[in-house]
C-alpha cells in the first residue's frame, strides 16, 4: 500500500535531515503578515499548483493576489499594480531549491479618460472596447539560465466584474476572450476571479475555533457548521497552462513516478522597488532603485500560522534558499502546542524541536518538506524547502474519485487518497485546512507518535469542505468573479 | 552624435529632492593599505583590469556562480549568493561586447558595453552602448569588485529627438497611425495629451520648442512606474508648436529616438 512506504520515508527522513537544510519557505496566505496586509496588491493570497485535467502534456499554475477583495470595489476597482513584478518560481534541479526558470510578469494601466472619476463610461462589450475607460495590459517573460524571452507582450486583463449594466455577459465577451496564448504552447490569464479558497476564517482566528468541534472547546460553544469566511469574495489571479516539457528537469514529459526528475517545486512572489518617492512629482509616486521581494508563497499556510509575527515580514523578504533560519518554527509548529489547551479532548499532538542528536522530531513535517508525498522512495526524498511540489509522473485521479483530502485521503493513511492531491501539488478542491490541521496534530499515518493518530485528532475540521461556487471544468478553472451588483454586504451572514 | 549621460551610481543611491523612504544601504569599496584577506569563496585577479575582464566574461556566458566570485566584501554584504546575485544581475541590460581598461584612479576599472537596444518593463531601458565604470577592492591575492558599477549611457544627440518628435507629429497629421507607429518605441503610448487627437488632418507647421529633460516632470510618472527611475535620465519632452498644443516624450532606442508617450504642455 502507497501509504506503508509514504510512512516509512518520512521516519527515514529523519535522520541526516539538518545536512540537507538549505533554506526556508513560504506558503498560501490572505493578509499573512504585518506589512504585507497593508499591501493588498502585492499580496500573495494563495498558490495552485495541479496537472491539468483535460491535457496529461500540460501543468497549471495558479498565483492569486489581493485577498479578501470584495466585488463592489468602485469606483476605483482593484486591479494589478503597476509597480509590482510578480513572479512564478520553478525549481526542477533534485538536489537544490535553485531558482531554474522564472516567469516575470508586470502590468501597466492605460486611463482613456483622465477627466472622469469612472471605472467605465459605458457598457463594455469586449476587452478594451471604448466603453472601459481604465485598462490594464500585461507583458511575460520566461527566463532561464540561457535567456530571457518574451512570452506575452501588452495583453489585456479582462475588466472586473461590475455589475449587469456595465458588464453583460461577463465570462463570455469578456473574460474568456483574453486568455493569451504564449508562444511556447501554453495560456495564460490575468485577472479577477472568484477566490477559490475555502476556510471559516473568522472561527478558525478565534482562539483556532472549530465550529463542528465548538463544544470541546475550552470556551464551548454549541456546535455548528463551518461558515466560509471567503464565500462571495473575489482575487486577482495569474493562470498560466505550460507544457510540461517547458518545465521538467530533462525537458519531457515525467513517466517514472519514483524519480527525482520527475518533480518540480513552485513558488510565487510580489516585489517592489526599494524606495518610494512622495512629492517629488504632485499627486504621483514613483518607486526606484532595485526590486526587493515584499510577498512570497509556496505551501499553504506556513507564514499564516507556523512563522511568529515577529518574522513574517522578514520570511515574505527571502527566497527559499534561506530559509534555514525558520526550520525550528515550522519543525515546532504553534497550533500544535496550543492544540492541547484548546481542546482538552485531543490526543497530545506529536512532540516538536529537535532530539538530542540535533534531528527533529516532527518526521511527519520532515516528510511533507522533502517529497515523501509525492511517490518518491527515501534514496529519492529532495532537500526540504517550502516550495510546492509535484511529482509530473503522477496521473490525474478521475473526477469521481476525487477527494478533498488529497493524498492522506479522509482516512489519513492514504487509503482512500488521490495520488496527485496535495501535498503533491495543489489543486483547486483540496482542503488544505482540514489536513494541515489533522497532519499538525498528528492525526495522519505520518505521526511519529502513533497514538495521535486516532480521533478526535483525525477529524479535526473547520467544518467548511469545498468553495461556494462551483469550478470551471476548464482553463482558467477559476470561477467567474462576483459582480458588485450582486454583493451581499460583508459580515450579513455573521449573526 | 552621441550625447554621453552621467547616470546614477548604481540603482541604490539615488538622490532625490523629496521624500524618501526606506533607501537600502550605498556600499563602497575601497582599499586597505594591508589588504584583507578574501572571502573563501572569491577569485581575486592580479589587476583590476583583469577582476572586470573576467566578471564580464562570465556575465556574457552567464556563468553566475564565476562573476559571483569577484564580488568584495562589502558587495557581498549586500548580495548574499549567487542566487541573489543572478536575480540582481537578471534586472539589468544584457551584455552583448564589451572591451575594458584601467579606471583613472588605482581603484577602478572601465568597460564600454554594448546591448541590444531596446525598452521592456523588466529591465527598462537598455542602451545600445554604455560606459560601466567598476570600483575595486584590494586583497591578498589581488583585487575584486563591487557589486554595482557606475554607469553613463550614451544617448542619440537632444537635436535628434526634436526632429524624431516633429517626423511621429507629421505622421499623425497625415492620419498616417501606420507610419507613426514605426516612429513609435511602445504601441500604446504613456500619458494623455487632451488636444493630440486633434492633431489628424489638421492643418499648419509642426516645429518643435526646445528639448526639456524630466528629472522634475509630472509627465513621465507611468512611465517610471513601468521601466523604472532611470527613466527621469533618458526620458526627453519635445513640445510642439503645431495647430494643435501637447508635448512629444521620447526614448532613446541603439541610435535613435522613438516616441514614448505624450503629455500636455506644462
Amino acid at each position: 500500500m502507497k501509504w506503508k512506504r509514504f510512512v516509512a520515508a518520512g521516519s527515514a527522513t529523519v535522520v541526516g535531515f539538518l545536512g540537507l537544510v538549505q533554506s526556508p519557505a513560504s506558503a498560501s496566505s490572505h493578509r499573512e503578515a504585518p506589512l504585507i496586509s497593508q499591501d493588498s496588491s502585492a499580496d500573495n493570497t494563495d498558490l495552485y499548483l495541479f496537472k491539468d485535467p483535460k491535457d496529461a502534456t500540460k501543468v497549471d499554475v495558479v498565483a492569486n493576489f489581493i485577498g479578501l477583495e470584495l466585488p463592489a470595489g468602485g469606483p476605483n476597482f482593484q486591479k494589478f499594480s503597476d509597480d509590482v513584478l510578480y513572479e512564478i518560481h520553478v525549481n526542477n534541479d533534485p538536489n537544490s531549491v535553485s531558482d531554474d526558470i522564472t516567469y516575470s510578469f508586470r502590468f501597466r494601466t492605460v486611463v482613456a479618460d483622465s477627466d472622469t472619476f469612472l471605472y467605465n463610461t459605458n457598457q463594455i462589450t469586449a476587452p478594451n472596447s471604448s466603453g472601459q475607460n481604465v485598462r490594464q495590459y500585461y507583458t511575460v517573460t520566461r527566463r532561464d539560465r540561457w535567456g530571457t524571452k518574451t512570452l506575452v507582450q501588452d495583453a489585456p486583463t479582462p475588466p472586473v466584474n461590475v455589475g449587469p449594466r456595465s458588464t453583460p455577459d461577463y465570462e463570455n465577451k469578456l473574460a474568456l476572450p483574453t486568455i493569451a496564448s504564449l508562444s511556447n504552447g501554453g495560456k495564460v490569464f490575468a485577472g479577477q476571479r472568484d477566490d477559490p479558497f475555502f476556510a471559516d476564517l473568522g472561527s478558525v482566528f478565534d482562539l483556532l475555533g472549530l465550529r463542528p468541534l465548538n463544544n470541546a472547546h475550552v470556551l464551548p460553544k454549541a456546535a455548528s457548521n463551518g461558515v466560509d469566511g471567503l464565500a462571495g469574495t473575489n482575487v486577482h489571479s495569474i493562470v498560466m497552462q505550460l507544457p510540461i516539457t517547458d518545465v521538467s528537469r530533462n525537458g519531457n514529459v515525467p513517466t517514472t513516478v519514483d524519480s527525482k526528475d520527475s518533480v518540480i517545486g513552485v513558488w510565487a512572489s510580489a516585489s517592489r522597488r526599494n524606495a518610494k518617492v512622495i512629492g517629488d512629482i504632485p499627486g504621483k509616486p514613483y518607486q526606484v532603485g532595485r526590486w526587493v521581494q515584499v510577498s512570497r508563497l509556496g505551501i499553504p499556510l506556513v507564514n499564516e500560522v507556523l512563522i511568529p509575527l515577529g518574522e513574517k515580514d522578514k520570511w515574505n523578504e527571502l527566497s527559499p534558499k534561506d530559509d534555514q533560519q525558520f526550520f525550528k518554527y515550522i519543525l515546532d509548529p504553534e497550533p500544535a502546542r496550543a492544540a492541547n489547551a484548546l481542546y482538552p479532548a485531543l490526543q497530545d499532538p506529536p512532540p516538536g524541536g529537535f532530539d538530542a542528536s540535533n534531528n527533529p522530531k516532527r518526521s511527519d513535517i520532515v516528510a511533507v518538506l522533502r517529497g515523501a508525498a509525492l511517490g518518491l522512495s527515501t534514496n529519492n526524498l529532495l532537500p526540504p524547502a517550502d516550495v510546492l511540489r509535484i511529482n509530473l509522473a503522477t496521473p490525474v485521479s478521475p473526477a469521481n474519485k476525487f477527494t478533498r483530502f488529497g493524498f492522506l485521503g479522509a482516512s489519513g493513511n492514504g487509503s482512500d487518497g488521490n495520488a496527485d492531491g496535495f501535498p503533491n501539488g495543489r489543486r483547486l478542491g483540496d482542503d488544505i485546512v482540514d489536513t494541515e490541521l489533522r497532519l499538525l496534530v498528528g492525526g495522519t499515518a505520518l505521526s511519529p507518535t502513533p497514538s495521535s493518530d486516532q480521533a478526535p485528532n483525525t477529524l479535526l475540521t473547520d467544518g467548511v469542505d469545498a468553495n461556494d461556487v462551483p469550478l470551471k471544468t476548464s482553463f482558467p478553472y477559476l470561477a467567474t468573479p462576483f459582480s458588485g451588483y450582486t454583493q451581499t454586504p460583508p459580515g450579513h451572514n455573521a449573526r | 552624435m552621441f550625447l554621453k549621460v552621467v547616470a546614477r551610481y548604481g540603482g541604490i543611491c539615488l538622490s532625490v529632492a523629496a521624500t524618501t523612504v526606506a533607501l537600502s544601504g550605498c556600499g563602497t569599496s575601497s582599499s586597505a593599505a594591508t589588504p584583507p584577506a578574501p572571502d573563501a569563496q572569491s577569485q581575486p585577479k592580479p589587476t583590476t583590469r583583469a577582476a572586470l575582464d573576467a566578471l564580464l566574461s562570465a556575465e556574457v556566458a552567464k556563468n553566475y556562480a564565476a562573476s559571483f566570485a569577484l564580488l568584495d566584501a562589502a558587495a557581498r554584504r549586500e548580495v548574499k549568493d549567487v542566487g541573489d546575485w543572478e536575480r540582481l544581475r537578471s534586472a539589468t541590460p544584457v551584455i552583448t561586447g564589451y572591451s575594458v581598461r584601467a579606471g583613472s584612479t588605482d581603484d577602478q576599472a572601465v568597460a564600454e558595453v554594448t546591448h541590444d537596444a531596446g525598452l521592456d518593463p523588466f529591465v527598462g531601458l537598455s542602451p545600445a552602448k554604455e560606459r560601466q565604470t567598476w570600483r575595486a577592492a584590494h586583497v591578498k591575492g589581488g583585487w575584486l569588485l563591487d557589486a554595482e558599477p557606475q554607469v553613463e549611457p550614451e544617448y542619440p544627440s537632444d537635436s535628434a529627438a526634436s526632429a524624431a518628435a516633429v517626423k511621429w507629429a507629421q505622421a499623425v497629421q497625415r492620419c498616417d497611425q501606420q507610419s507613426a507607429k514605426t516612429l513609435q518605441a511602445v504601441d500604446k503610448l504613456f500619458g494623455t495629451a487632451d488636444n493630440a487627437s486633434k492633431l489628424c488632418g489638421s492643418r499648419g507647421d509642426i516645429a518643435p520648442d526646445a528639448v526639456q529633460h524630466v528629472q522634475d516632470g509630472p509627465r513621465v510618472a507611468d512611465l517610471a512606474a513601468q521601466y523604472g527611475s532611470d527613466t527621469l535620465q533618458w526620458a526627453r519632452v519635445v513640445p510642439l508648436n503645431a495647430p494643435v498644443q501637447f508635448s512629444i516624450v521620447l526614448a532613446p532606442i541603439g541610435n535613435e529616438w522613438k516616441v514614448v508617450g505624450l503629455a500636455n504642455n506644462a
